[in-house]
């Protein structure tokens, strides 16, 4: 029983999102509830089932059928409608259960899931949901959300895209151009909730990191997306997933880069980094994600923590805040600009700052004051600094770092 | 081993199901028949085709004329077509005779893929 469980549970996530697309293809964008409850179905069906009956010798096509009698048996409902069209019913009819999983699909369906009509969070969530086959609890878990709330939002994103009327297609010609940079984004965001998520548990945002990435590397897959931006954002994701299992010390405790063991950098993630990145410099236009691989680059070609290249860090960040000056890009140069130029032009630049945006709310950027104070040994300042960092929002990893901190100032 | 194309032939007189239940039964006896042969190996793929006559060109003294298809008196269409794998004629008709569609009324034609 546990045995079978425990493989229906592993393979929902990775057929899931296959069959979602597959069927979102043979009955259009507008019936996503219903493919999903007919998934749903099919995953109940093979855990009352499998146990006695034993696993299917093809577990992927087992559910791809059972997900599509499930479709038709639903669609039954839709049949007694005057206005029910049976081309739906022909394609299930025809439909090759062994042809999921197809590239063109599952591009298909994230061009759908990140539409711009939906707000960004239920852009990421549907993508969750129906592209990566994650169900309400754990992206519940991700985003701090009840799963209530989470089902909510899912339910109005996808009364949306059935408004819409979408086709189920990779744009093409201008309005790839107009719709690429939306999913790009989306994919960012994914990244970076996964990534700098304040309160999320510590174990969804490596997951949500892993499906950026597979997503970010599907773009770069298809002639169609493989833009120099996607490659970057490959690049970028790529440099930074090749860190998680240094981020965190023995105790959960999150490290910083100048205190990671390198040796647990995943050489190999670093090594598709920088295939992406060769591939993204061959765009005619940088984007700002060119100059946030680049640093990520930069960093992950550095031996130690002291041997980084510095000067090329703080150059990149100029570039980058000239073309996004957002106050986060702004904190991030001015802390680049420390390490090149040194503590007291790091620290009046930050200086600087402390009006921009939402900043002083914002644990990093006092947490980076107090760090470059306590390198001036002006210590109670940076005492003072941390303090605030302590008091703004943080997840566990994150606190038990900086009460680290806190404490180095009074030593 | 050699491919054969099955070509659906059907009636438009044919009485269409009556109701959404019958109409989906219908449906679940074609998907039945297809997930079958798929497991028997024979399946290589399949598609409804519009229900019209469709269109025949044909070059007459230097100019293509266009008319609509060939059953376009008599009420015929061709409703989808299967391309199966299967050693010979007679097993590729021994597969076609399993179909529902010739419970439903409708007539198959079975033709040799030319192998190069």
């Amino acid at each position: 029983m546990a045995e079978s469980d425990a493989l229906v549970g592993d393979l929902f996530r990775r057929e899931a999102g296959k069959i979602s697309a597959w069927l979102a293809r043979l009955l259009g964008p507008s019936r996503l509830d219903l493919i999903e409850d007919a998934i749903q179905d099919a995953f109940g069906v093979a855990v009352a089932r499998w146990p006695e009956d034993g696993v299917p010798e093809r577990p992927p096509a087992w559910l791809a059928v059972a997900a599509r009698n499930r479709a038709l048996d639903r669609l039954k409902h839709e049949a007694r409608s005057a206005s029910f069209d049976e081309t739906a019913v022909w394609r299930l009819g025809f439909s090759d259960p062994e042809e999921t999983g197809r590239l063109d699909d599952t591009l298909a369906l994230m061009f759908v899931a990140c539409h711009p009509a939906l707000a960004p969070d239920e852009q990421t969530m549907l993508t969750l949901k129906t592209v990566c086959g994650f169900g309400v609890k754990e992206i519940a878990r991700a985003y701090l959300a009840t799963p209530e709330a989470v089902t909510q939002r899912l339910v109005r994103a996808k009364r949306k895209i059935s408004e819409l009327g979408l086709r189920f297609e990779i744009p093409e010609g201008a309005a790839l151009g107009e719709r690429l940079p939306g999913l790009i984004a989306a994919i960012y965001l994914l990244f970076n909730g996964g990534y700098t998520t304040g309160e999320g548990e510590a174990l969804m945002a490596g997951e949500l990191c892993a499906e950026a990435l597979r997503l970010a590397t599907l773009l770069t897959e298809h002639r169609a997306t493989a833009t120099g931006e996607a490659q970057a954002l490959a690049a970028l994701i790529a440099f930074h997933h090749a860190r998680a299992g240094a981020r965190t010390g023995a105790a959960g405790e999150m490290l910083l880069l100048s205190e990671q063991d390198r040796s647990k950098w995943d050489r190999a993630l670093i090594a598709r980094g920088f295939a992406h990145l060769a591939s993204a410099m061959s765009a005619e236009a940088l984007s700002p994600l060119h100059l946030e691989a680049a640093i990520a680059a930069t960093h992950a070609a550095a031996p130690s923590f002291d041997a980084t290249d510095w000067p090329t860090v703080a150059h990149y960040y100029r570039f980058l805040e000239e073309m996004k000056p957002t106050p986060v890009v702004r904190l991030n140069a001015a802390i680049a600009a420390a390490y090149a130029d040194g503590p007291a032009v790091g620290l009046a630049r930050l200086d600087a700052l402390a009006d921009a945006g939402k900043l002083a709310r914002y644990a990093l950027y006092h947490a980076a004051r107090g760090a470059l104070l306590l390198r001036l040994d002006r210590r109670s300042e940076a005492a003072a600094a941390i303090d605030r960092a302590l008091a703004c929002p943080l997840n566990a990893p994150e606190r038990a770092h900086l009460e680290r901190r806190r404490r180095d100032c009074r030593a | 081993m050699p491919s054969f194309l099955l070509l659906l032939h059907g009636n438009v007189d044919q009485p269409k199901p009556s109701s959404p239940d019958e109409y989906m039964t219908m449906m679940k006896t074609y998907m039945a028949w297809t997930d079958r042969i798929r497991r028997e190996g024979h399946h290589q793929g399949g598609q409804k085709l519009t229900d019209d006559a469709g269109k025949i060109l044909r070059n007459s003294g230097g100019r293509v004329s266009i008319t609509d298809g060939p059953y376009a008196e008599s009420k015929e269409v061709l409703g989808g077509y299967y391309l199966i794998s299967a050693r010979d004629y007679e097993e590729a008709c021994k597969v076609a005779a399993t179909s529902p569609h010739l419970g439903f009324g409708g007539r198959i034609e079975v033709r040799q893929i030319h192998e190069l």
